[in-house]
């Protein structure tokens, strides 16, 4: 080798240590961008020149390489999925469950024990206009408080359905940027171009995906990512993105559909996993709950009034509006404001409580679901706070495994300071040392061209 | 235990940390500022719902306890009544015994039969006794039990009926609020009116034997009256301890309360100083462990 393939040799050593300098300033300007992964320069010892007596023949950046963890990014997905859909269970069922709250609440319960209580303090005198009157508020404030809660109940689920269609609208268009994203990276691996960047813009969009909704994840071949639902229907195939549609299938609330397939069942992750529980299933439980002991109540009380004679001595009505089928709760209303509508009379005297006392019994018979009202409302509480607590635990649980596997990208993927400190001065030191080969390669050059001379 | 510690783990970690310790603070400040350990159903399902149960029994144990109340002006009233009517009969053997004894003239008779129908009128207006408007006496019939009547043999009309209102003192105890006039006034047994009107009848018309006769029915009268009063001593008794009862029991459940919900407040103070602690900790270390990196190492 002579002396010029000597220079070669500094030569690809200068630009092997600036790429790594490169590298090392890109790692460090990136050290706080979210999903940036680190990149390494990857370099190899090239074979000597055909001829040559010996030595190597220099080096050469053989790749700059993103080191990340496809297995981790997959389980960073479903654990966001997963973490997504508890927080948005929470946000659903958090404000209505202050309407069960100890510190007042909505006092559902209260205002039932209030219209029993009034119901007793007329049995001590039955033909007194103000305590007839205090029944009527009494019952009037608890027709109130169901109304309240159920429509209370009902807003927070319409509201859901709304969030179901904005999160459908924002999955489409993450989906749209996924899939022209593989374009971009297949269109740069295919020209040998460094797709790390764009790699790394991608995984951030699946990730944010991954918050919305579950999906299956595949390699689509020349880089590209292929995104798939539960059921199989195509989200994103190479370059092309099935948006999600919503629409109503005869549920009275807005449905996910995929290539129009209603997919709204299988979706198991994901904000919209969360929003759909509550939407088509905890808050309708409750709602079922909550008419099953206002009808309950409400018939109780309007076959015993019938049963007895009101204030004039004829028999007695209606309290309350009977009840529809559905809805009982948000459409309890009192059918009468006349308080000698009360029929506290069984035989007619007016002076008589004994109907009253049957009446005031319902508070110890079962009318909701074989449970009486006071147990009705106890079990309302338990069962919807269970729900919520479950779902608290939960997402708490997630929430560590979520930042143990962010940790562990961050091991993988993340970039050290004091690691691209020492990547610094390797490179530095190295650069410093091929350039010094060129000056001393120079300057034999220099001699050797003097040689001829005087 | 990671192969590599980075700049972003460390800050995960670190802010996973201030998290957990402000979740502590919050948890802390809240228990004491609401005094209460569940504040919401999901802080403790099952709690809530025994608190709701709780709450549920605490409002029916105030309601019996308003009921007692009531029924014991009733009955007070009621006894009271009677006391006066005891008075007035009383008064009026003393009348019939001085009548009946043949030594006064049929116009001291006279006089004294006078007197037997003023006490005749009082019994009819404490017959009539009303709590909060309604009659004591008539049963469950409204307006004034009794009235008086020439036409009548014991000289009254009962206006009332024999039905009496029951109200509930404790789950599934309920008490007679009331005993009709007509078992008191008009006992079969002794009838207070009759005697009353026979001994009128007696005195007007000068009859020293029938004012006798009379004279043993009004103790006939008296005794029956007593022994339905004593229904009235033994029910405000028997409200008397069931008061001290829902009393003692209202306020067990008020403990309860506190027991299922309320916060333990030393604990609560010594969490929030625990978890400032903590938090302090946490931000010494963070502020160090950014600070120190070979980048900032002199030459580095």
């Amino acid at each position: 080798m002579g002396l010029f393939g000597i220079l070669s040799i500094a030569n690809q050593s200068l630009q092997a240590q600036q790429a790594g300098l490169e590298v090392s300033a890109n790692n460090i300007a990136n050290v706080n961008t979210p999903g940036y992964t680190r990149q390494v320069a990857t370099l190899a010892e090239n074979a000597p020149a055909p001829g040559s007596i010996g030595g190597g023949g220099g080096v050469e950046v053989q790749q700059i390489q993103s080191i990340r963890d496809s297995v981790l990014e997959i389980r960073l997905n479903q654990e966001t999925q997963n973490q997504n859909k508890l927080t948005a269970l929470q946000q659903q069922l958090s404000p209505v469950e202050t309407l069960f709250g100890t510190t007042g609440g909505a006092g559902l319960g209260t205002a039932i024990d209030s219209f029993f209580s009034s119901l007793q303090q007329l049995s001590t005198n039955p033909s007194d206009g103000s305590e007839r009157q205090s029944v009527l508020t009494a019952a009037q404030t608890m027709a109130q408080t169901f109304q309240q809660v159920a429509q209370a109940v009902s807003q927070q689920s319409s509201g859901a359905n709304q969030e179901v269609v904005q999160n459908v609208a924002q999955a489409n268009t993450l989906l749209t940027q996924i899939a022209s994203l593989n374009g971009q990276v297949a269109d740069a691996q295919n020209s040998q171009e460094d797709s790390s960047e764009l790699v790394d813009q991608r995984t951030n969009l699946v990730r944010s995906l991954a918050g919305i909704m579950d999906f299956n994840v595949s390699d689509g071949g020349s880089g590209q990512v292929t995104l798939t639902t539960n059921s199989g229907a195509p989200l994103v195939v190479d370059t092309v993105a099935t948006p999600l549609t919503t629409g109503n299938s005869g549920t009275g609330v807005q449905d996910v559909f995929s290539n129009g397939t209603d997919i709204t069942a299988s979706i198991g992750g994901g904000s919209l996993a969360g929003l759909i529980q509550a939407r088509d299933q905890t808050l309708p439980q409750l709602s079922a709950q909550l008419d099953q002991l206002a009808s309950g109540i409400a018939n109780a009380v309007n076959a015993q009034n019938q049963s007895g004679f009101n204030a004039s001595g004829a028999a007695g009505g209606n309290l309350f509006t009977p009840p529809p089928a559905t809805g009982a709760a948000a459409s309890m209303a009192l059918a009468t404001n006349d308080p000698n509508a009360i029929a506290a009379s069984a035989d007619g005297t007016p002076g008589d409580n004994s109907n009253l006392l049957a009446m005031e019994g319902i508070q110890q018979q079962a009318v909701s679901n074989g449970q009486t009202p006071d147990s009705a409302y106890s079990n309302i509480v338990s069962s919807f706070g269970s729900v919520l607590s479950a779902a608290n635990t939960q997402q708490q649980a997630s929430s560590l495994v979520l930042t143990q596997l962010q940790n562990q990208r961050a091991a993988v993927s993340g970039v050290s300071l004091d690691e691209e400190s020492i990547n610094l001065d390797q490179f530095q030191s190295a650069f410093q040392a091929a350039a010094r080969v060129v000056s001393v390669i120079s300057s034999l050059s220099s001699l050797a061209i003097d040689l001829g001379k005087d | 235990m990671y192969s590599r510690i980075t700049t972003d783990l460390m800050n995960n970690n670190l802010l996973q940390a201030l998290n957990i310790t402000q979740q502590g603070q919050n948890d802390a400040l809240t228990a004491l500022e609401t005094q209460r350990r569940v504040n919401v159903p999901s802080d403790d399902p099952a709690a809530a719902a025994l608190y709701s149960d709780n709450l549920a029994a605490n409002s029916q144990v105030t309601q019996y306890l308003q009921n007692i109340n009531s029924l014991n002006g009733n009955l007070q009233v009621g006894d009271a009544a009677l006391g006066s009517a005891v008075s007035l009969i009383t008064r009026a053997v003393t009348l019939g015994v001085s009548g009946s004894s043949g030594t006064l003239s049929a116009t001291d008779q006279q006089a004294l039969g006078q007197e037997v129908g003023e006490i005749q009128k009082q019994m009819i207006s404490i017959a009539n006794s009303t709590f909060q408007g309604v009659s004591v006496f008539g049963g469950t019939a409204s307006g004034p039990a009794y009235a008086a009547s020439a036409t009548s043999p014991d000289g009254v009309v009962y206006q009332g009926n024999d039905t009496v209102n029951q109200v509930e003192i404790a789950p599934g105890a309920k008490v007679p609020v009331n005993v009709p006039g007509s078992q008191i006034f008009q006992n079969a047994n002794g009838s207070v009116f009759q005697a009353l009107n026979d001994l009128k009848t007696a005195l007007d018309n000068g009859n020293a034997s029938d004012a006798q006769t009379a004279v043993g029915e009004l103790n006939q009268g008296l005794n029956q009256l007593g022994q339905q009063r004593v229904f009235y001593g033994s029910t405000i008794d028997r409200l008397n301890t069931t008061s001290t009862y829902l009393n003692n029991e209202q306020l067990n459940l008020t403990q309860q309360q506190n027991t299922l919900v309320g916060a333990d407040l030393s604990a609560s103070i010594t969490d929030l100083s625990t978890a400032e602690l903590a938090r302090n900790a946490i931000l010494a270390a963070g502020s160090r462990i950014n600070q120190a990196s070979l980048l900032n190492q002199p030459g580095g």
